[in-house]
């Protein structure tokens, strides 16, 4: 059984036309991930059509590969412009922009990239040989769990980021107001739309990210004119050391747990998962405020 | 301690007020569809008291630490967010891409760029990428407004 599972992936894996898609189709992801408003979700939209009459396993290849590179490519405009591509990326921009602008940001794409291989292969390994037990533990998964991983999400706030635990907390909350703002779910009555109807149902992630992420960083950058200011620069992708495996492996380890169990659980996703991670790799740091 | 410490927490504090306020005003359901759940009013405005509550503590933290001067903002970040104003403004009323040429040739003078033809370029040609790259290669339509009538018709 087991030989015959390990035959047939060979198969796939070895098929020249399945990698020449894979190919493409990882060129096309990043070019998606990179454009803020366009995630990996849009990205598999755009291609669901074109692979209706493709062979099964070849357009679920396509979907998977456009779906993680797209997810990865937030991290190139999140660590060199200080803005997600993906909400997922979001969490990147903390420590990725800052050693950029050290002159570092090829060195924060190569880890990007190894943590993001590494974080993938680890969760297709759990799935191959874990997916039932898991799919369990999400089955069990009720309100009561949601609820107690939601508020163990925001008071993540309070340690999340170097502005202090107060204001952290009031940001948080005024976020939780944003998702208030549209037709309440229960009693359908219209909260803070003002007659906008197309504020009816809610508003959505993307356009705030953008807004928080990309404006904040165009106002930041409107203090330094006239100013001599280090720009971003890059020359190649440096791939992590010696030294940098043996200060992130930890990390990495520990990220592909909270990844994987996030991940099985429905409703939740890379976004909550990035946070989660960042969060306990800050906890775990010896630096405490920075992870490197 | 200067009383700009207090601009932040103040402005909070107005918001905060100003939202229960709106949320008194949201109608309410009767109990038997709301059932377990609460009024759609109820959420926003323990949001916002927690808020006040914080906004609370941060004024204290501000008092215990008596942190920098506050410096206010200069004139191209004011301008900056003026031109976002401008940006929706003519969004709404003329059209998207006409918003996103005159912000960007605005904001490249106001930021200091001298070379006018250089900020007119890439004022005309970044819409026109972002309408060749979305609306050809992606296939995204964009909203409504004078030059989309002209084109879509």
């Amino acid at each position: 059984m087991f030989e015959q599972g390990l035959t047939a992936m060979l198969s796939v894996a070895t098929d020249p036309y399945l990698l020449f898609l894979i190919f493409v189709t990882t060129i096309l992801g990043v070019v998606i991930g990179v454009l803020p408003g366009l995630g990996a979700t849009t990205g598999a939209a755009l291609l669901l059509p074109f692979t209706l009459t493709m062979d099964p396993v070849h357009a679920i290849a396509v979907l998977a590969t456009i779906y993680v590179s797209a997810t990865f490519a937030g991290s190139i405009t999140a660590i060199l412009i200080n803005t997600p591509g993906t909400s997922a990326a979001a969490a990147t921009t903390f420590d990725g922009y800052p050693l950029a602008q050290k002159g570092e940001a090829g060195r924060a794409l190569g880890v990007a990239v190894i943590s993001s291989t590494v974080g993938g292969i680890f969760s297709v390994i759990i799935l191959c040989f874990a997916a039932p037990l898991l799919a369990r533990v999400a089955y069990e998964f009720r309100s009561p769990e949601y609820f107690a991983l939601t508020v163990f999400g925001l008071s993540m706030l309070a340690s999340i980021s170097a502005g202090g635990a107060v204001k952290n907390l009031i940001g948080g909350i005024f976020g939780v107001w944003l998702s208030t703002i549209g037709a309440e779910r229960v009693t359908g009555i219209e909260r803070f739309m003002f007659g906008n109807y197309e504020l009816y149902e809610g508003i959505h992630f993307v356009p705030i990210f953008i807004g928080l992420f990309a404006i904040s960083e165009l106002l930041v950058q409107s203090k330094t004119v006239n100013k001599i200011v280090n720009t971003v620069s890059m020359k190649a992708v440096k791939l992590p050391t010696k030294e940098d495996y043996k200060k992130i492996w930890k990390t990495i380890l520990r990220s592909c747990g909270i990844g994987t169990f996030i991940g099985v659980l429905p409703a939740e996703g890379a976004t909550v998962a990035s946070m989660i991670g960042y969060s306990e790799a800050r906890r775990w740091s010896k630096k405490q405020r920075r992870i490197w | 301690m200067s009383n700009k410490f207090y601009i932040v927490p103040l402005f909070l504090t107005i918001f905060s007020i100003i939202i229960i306020g709106i949320s008194l005003q949201l109608d309410t359901s009767p109990e038997m569809i709301v059932g377990d759940s609460m009024q759609a009013r109820s959420f926003p405005i323990f949001l916002m008291v927690l808020k006040l509550i914080l906004i609370a503590v941060l004024t204290f933290q501000y008092k215990a630490k008596n942190p920098d001067a506050i410096k206010l903002e200069k004139f191209p970040t004011w301008g900056s967010m003026g031109l976002f104003l401008i940006f929706y403004l003519l969004t709404v009323y003329t059209d998207m891409f006409i918003g996103i040429f005159v912000v960007m040739l605005l904001m490249g003078l106001l930021w200091g760029e001298k070379r006018i033809w250089l900020s007119f370029l890439t004022a005309t040609l970044t819409p026109l990428l972002i309408f060749l790259l979305f609306d050809f290669v992606l296939k995204i339509r964009f909203p409504r407004g004078i030059l989309m009538d002209l084109y879509y018709g």
